[in-house]
């Protein structure tokens, strides 16, 4: 069955394993939540405007980490 | 806090995903993620986030010409993000517009999997009852789950034959030991989830929940540590790295972990509420 590409279709398709101790990422934004940021700034708001999508900014107080903690 | 609370939140990250341009920034132009242009945006409306020593900030839901529609509080609690997020797109449905991807979906199945994905359950139902599939069975239990119909969601787990699927199913009834509390029988559902799939992580967590209200705290930390380590950085990781903050913190010590950074992750703010799942 060939599934458009919804989250629940991956999770149908890959319901046969996706390893869970993968080698620990690397990338600049370091978030792993799933939510898929869009940056820089001027690129969200591009976006936002394009699409005819609400921006929805977290801003941080305490600081961001060299490997992009927050 | 918010990555391991609201941000974890399978339905918030779907419905950020899709209806939203998600983005945040450092107020602190020199940080790692700061950007000045994203800075001047927000403080041109919210001025208050312009000085040196700012309240934490919300999440804040803006049009691209710079207008607040709403905001939430960084210690809002899942469900009242959640909450917000689809109230600002029914009072404002002209940002939640179908994309021309989605408008052009034809079978049931993935239309139903798109009203999940947009919070619609009960579209979803709609779509995916009539059919006779493994997927659209696993999906209404899976619905059923998020709406506490157990007899539902047993009768629809039922059905899914599929081995393939049949952690799933397992997380998903193990979702429901965990709502009912039944932490022995929890604890039992998941020893032994298979380290390969892609919910090893939600299941660890939930094992490790099992022992923390069993009082069996130390052996809790431990399988949450363990998980922490051997584990590729995930929603659950970071609820569990919440989890670890709260139960070892002692007596009379703050839940703010930017001092010491002494989480397994080194995570900053773990400030205001406390994880709620301890809690219960």
């Amino acid at each position: 069955m060939i599934l458009v590409s919804t989250f629940f279709s991956s999770v149908l398709v890959l319901a046969a394993g996706v390893p869970g101790d993968q080698e620990r990422g690397s990338s600049k934004c370091k978030d792993k939540t799933g939510i898929e940021w869009v940056s820089p700034f001027p690129e969200a708001l591009a976006k936002a405007t394009k699409e005819q999508r609400l921006l929805m900014i977290k801003p941080v107080a305490f600081g961001t980490t060299s490997d992009g903690g927050w | 806090m918010l990555r391991a609370g609201p941000f974890s939140d399978e339905r918030i990250v779907l419905l950020a995903n899709r209806r939203f341009v998600p983005f945040f920034f450092d107020l602190d132009s020199r940080g790692f993620a700061g950007d000045a242009k994203a800075l001047a945006f927000v403080v041109a409306h919210q001025k208050e986030l312009g000085g040196g020593s700012v309240p934490t900030p919300p999440v804040l839901f803006m049009t691209h010409e710079g207008k607040v529609l709403a905001e939430v509080s960084n210690y809002a609690s899942e469900q009242e993000l959640y909450d917000a997020m689809l109230s600002v797109l029914e009072e404002h449905p002209e940002y939640a517009r179908p994309s021309p991807a989605e408008s052009a979906l034809e079978s049931p199945l993935e239309r139903g999997m798109l009203s999940l994905e947009l919070g619609d359950l009960e579209k979803a139902k709609e779509l995916l009852s009539p059919l006779d599939e493994v997927e659209a069975h696993y999906l209404l239990g899976h619905i059923a789950r998020l709406q506490r119909n157990w007899d539902e969601m047993e009768a629809q787990l039922q059905k899914v034959s599929s081995p393939t699927l049949a952690p799933d199913c397992l997380m998903e009834r193990a979702c429901r030991l965990w709502q009912e509390k039944r932490f022995e029988d929890l604890e039992k559902a998941l020893k032994g989830f298979p380290r390969k799939h892609r919910r090893y992580s939600e299941a660890c967590y939930h094992l490790g929940l099992a022992l923390f209200h069993q009082k069996k705290k130390d052996k809790a930390v431990d399988v949450w540590k363990k998980l922490i380590e051997d584990c590729d950085e995930d929603p659950w990781i970071y609820r569990a790295d919440w989890a670890v903050a709260n139960a070892t913190e002692k007596g009379g010590q703050t839940s703010f972990s930017s001092g010491k950074r002494s989480t397994p992750l080194g995570r900053i703010g773990y400030m205001g509420r406390k994880n709620p799942d301890l809690l219960r």
